[in-house]
């Protein structure tokens, strides 16, 4: 009965308890698709590359590198021969490497050239190699191998012919008509930007770039934009880090990439306490704004209180219906909140993956999210303490006259 | 005994200097029937506030059904009250929100009876209100109609004693019949006592104790 009396009361004063409710959700939203973002990339980034130990490319920033070679955030400052890249993977202590060449897109999607080490050796997750739902790796010059996300949205299948872009933008002019691609292999997803790109041979980029058919012709690359390495003993990777930093021949930069994402997050802890910050205020201001309303709520319901009196509602009954009231416009909140964010995440969720590169999950059932949810629940109790107690003392000293 | 009056003496604690009620002995018999008198602002409201626990003493001076209201605590004169005391007011005797079926059910909650929703319908229809208008919220219902809801309201728990505070101030000439018929018809099948306050001495016609709130509080001659 006393859920019946708080909803029906609330129903009562639908104009300000809606604008209440549009508040907190507002607020919630806010907070939530901060936390959500910050927690999704945090957790794509740090899953998207696993058990490689050094990425190596010309002269830039750490940040920088792991940014563009990686997460394919941003665009390569400069090349590094094919040659140093031959010369440094022949170090004793290198197991493998994976060359890695960018510079072409496909209606948006990055193209990466590289070599069949990347299927054999490109981690990611815990330690999780790729797999292939259709198809298999390239074998030929002219072969394409898609990631998860690129084939689902652009609905190919094994087989399609392709053209590439030369350029990183979706709406290049510049395209390579004459070299049609085939399809060959699909892979799983794996969450990672590895499911929005393409995949070709170092030998299919040369060969568009020289207008060659690929046939009886030096397709060997002369540059590449950067390499993964995995060594032999993790003891030696500062060894080999500083070998490479002091490589002769070239300027090259050499990144462990767990220290790179650590300092990234270090940049980015400053901003995303801000903006928790200014999260947790909006919420604030919100929960202020449903105990201002209950406040004014209670001088227009004095009355009603007094007859719950004459009936015998003990003064604590009181306050519990204005507690009640407010969890319910809170709880209703909370639940268009997660709707409206569900929603904007999967309405827009192509358009993160394609412009910013970030795949977010619409599901929001995380602990972290349901600690958020459970502390708006109590930040909005103790908000609603204020009008509750100012029934209560109203409701314990009245009398009719 | 349903109301024994003895030395109670009451004033405002803003204003203590300002006697509102000096009452020597005053005593309401079990299922008697008495309608009490008075200008409207001479402390009729005080007098039931001070009946019904909603306003204490410290003096041992009144007893409703044998319970010394000085005698309980808060907690104890609530579930007290909503068990053997039904209020009739003038106006906001319902929520207004709620339907008449709901707001009577508030009361079983109170007094922790359980009444079928049978219960709730039959007495309803005891007092002449339509189906129709049982699931309404009750602002959309009239004023003659909110005061039958208001008697089925007092009556569902069976107290043992009403108190009606001018409830037929806001009726019209033939709503106030009525109701007073219906009320009279209630109390007497529930065998309870009435104590109706008003200022209107037309309803002197259906009780047969009839006092003048002045007889009994000397405050104000003081």
């Amino acid at each position: 009965m006393i859920l019946t009396l708080a909803s029906k009361s609330l129903l009562n004063r639908k104009g300000s308890v809606l604008l209440t409710i549009i508040a907190i959700s507002v607020s919630l939203f806010v907070l939530l698709a901060v936390d959500h973002l910050r927690q999704q990339t945090k957790q794509g980034f740090a899953s998207t590359i696993s058990g490689t130990d050094l990425v190596v490319g010309s002269r830039t920033s750490s940040i920088n590198l792991l940014l563009y070679s990686i997460f394919h955030i941003g665009t390569p400052t400069a090349n590094l021969s094919w040659g140093s890249y031959q010369d440094i993977k022949k170090h004793t202590h290198i197991a493998w490497s994976i060359p890695i060449f960018l510079g072409d897109s496909h209606k948006g999607y990055r193209v990466m050239g590289t070599n069949d080490d990347f299927f054999l050796h490109y981690k990611y997750g815990k330690k999780h190699p790729l797999s292939f739902s259709a198809g298999e790796k390239f074998n030929g010059t002219f072969e394409v191998v898609l990631g998860s996300e690129v084939a689902k949205q652009l609905n190919y299948k094994i087989n399609d012919p392709i053209v590439l872009s030369h350029g990183l933008v979706s709406t290049s002019f510049s395209n390579h008509d004459q070299y049609p691609f085939k399809i060959i292999g699909i892979l799983d997803s794996t969450g990672t930007p590895v499911d929005q790109t393409l995949y070709v041979t170092l030998q299919g980029i040369e060969a568009i770039h020289k207008n060659s058919k690929g046939q009886n012709e030096d397709l060997a690359p002369k540059n590449i934009t950067a390499f993964m390495l995995g060594l032999t003993s993790r003891m030696a990777t500062f060894k080999v880090q500083k070998n490479i930093n002091q490589y002769a021949k070239e300027p090259l930069t050499a990144i462990l990439p767990g220290v790179a994402l650590s300092e990234l997050w270090q940049i980015m802890g400053s901003v995303e306490q801000v903006l928790k910050l200014i999260s947790y205020l909006v919420l604030l201001a919100s929960l202020l704004g449903l105990a201002a309303m209950l406040v004014a709520s209670i001088n227009e319901r004095r009355q009603e209180i007094q007859l719950l009196r004459m009936i015998g509602a003990p003064p604590w009954y009181i306050f519990i219906i204005i507690e009640l009231e407010a969890i319910l416009i809170a709880l209703i909140s909370t639940i268009i909140c997660l709707l409206a964010l569900s929603l904007v995440l999967t309405v827009f969720q192509s358009t993160l993956i394609t412009e910013l590169g970030l795949r977010l999950s619409a599901n929001l059932f995380s602990m972290n999210n349901l600690l958020i949810f459970a502390l708006v629940q109590l930040a909005t109790i103790i908000a609603a303490a204020i009008p509750a107690a100012m029934a209560y003392r109203s409701a314990k000293h009245t009398v009719r006259n | 005994m349903s109301i024994s009056i003895n030395n109670l003496i009451y004033s405002y604690s803003k204003s203590p200097e300002d006697l509102v009620l000096n009452i020597k002995h005053w005593q309401l018999h079990e299922q008697e029937n008495i309608f009490i008198h008075g200008p409207s602002g001479c402390g009729k409201t005080t007098f039931l506030n001070l009946i019904s626990g909603m306003l204490t003493t410290s003096k041992d001076s009144i007893k409703v059904l044998q319970h010394s209201m000085a005698e309980m605590k808060g907690s104890e004169i609530d579930s007290f009250r909503a068990k053997n005391i039904g209020y009739i007011f003038q106006t906001f005797n319902l929520i207004p929100y709620l339907s008449p079926i709901e707001n009577i059910k508030i009361a079983c909650q109170f007094s922790k009876n359980i009444v079928s929703q049978s219960s709730i319908k039959q007495i309803l229809s005891d007092l002449h209100l339509e189906p129709k208008t049982w699931h309404k919220a009750t602002h959309f219902l009239s004023m003659g109609q909110k005061q039958r809801v208001a008697i089925a309201r007092a009556l569902i728990n069976q107290p043992k004693l009403i108190i009606a505070d001018e409830p037929t101030s806001s009726l019209d000439e033939k709503n106030r019949d009525t109701f007073m018929s219906l009320l009279m018809e209630q109390t007497a099948k529930l065998n309870c006592a009435l104590l109706l306050v008003s200022h209107d001495k037309s309803l002197s016609q259906y009780f047969s104790r009839v006092e003048s709130f002045n007889d009994i509080n000397t405050a104000g001659s003081l």
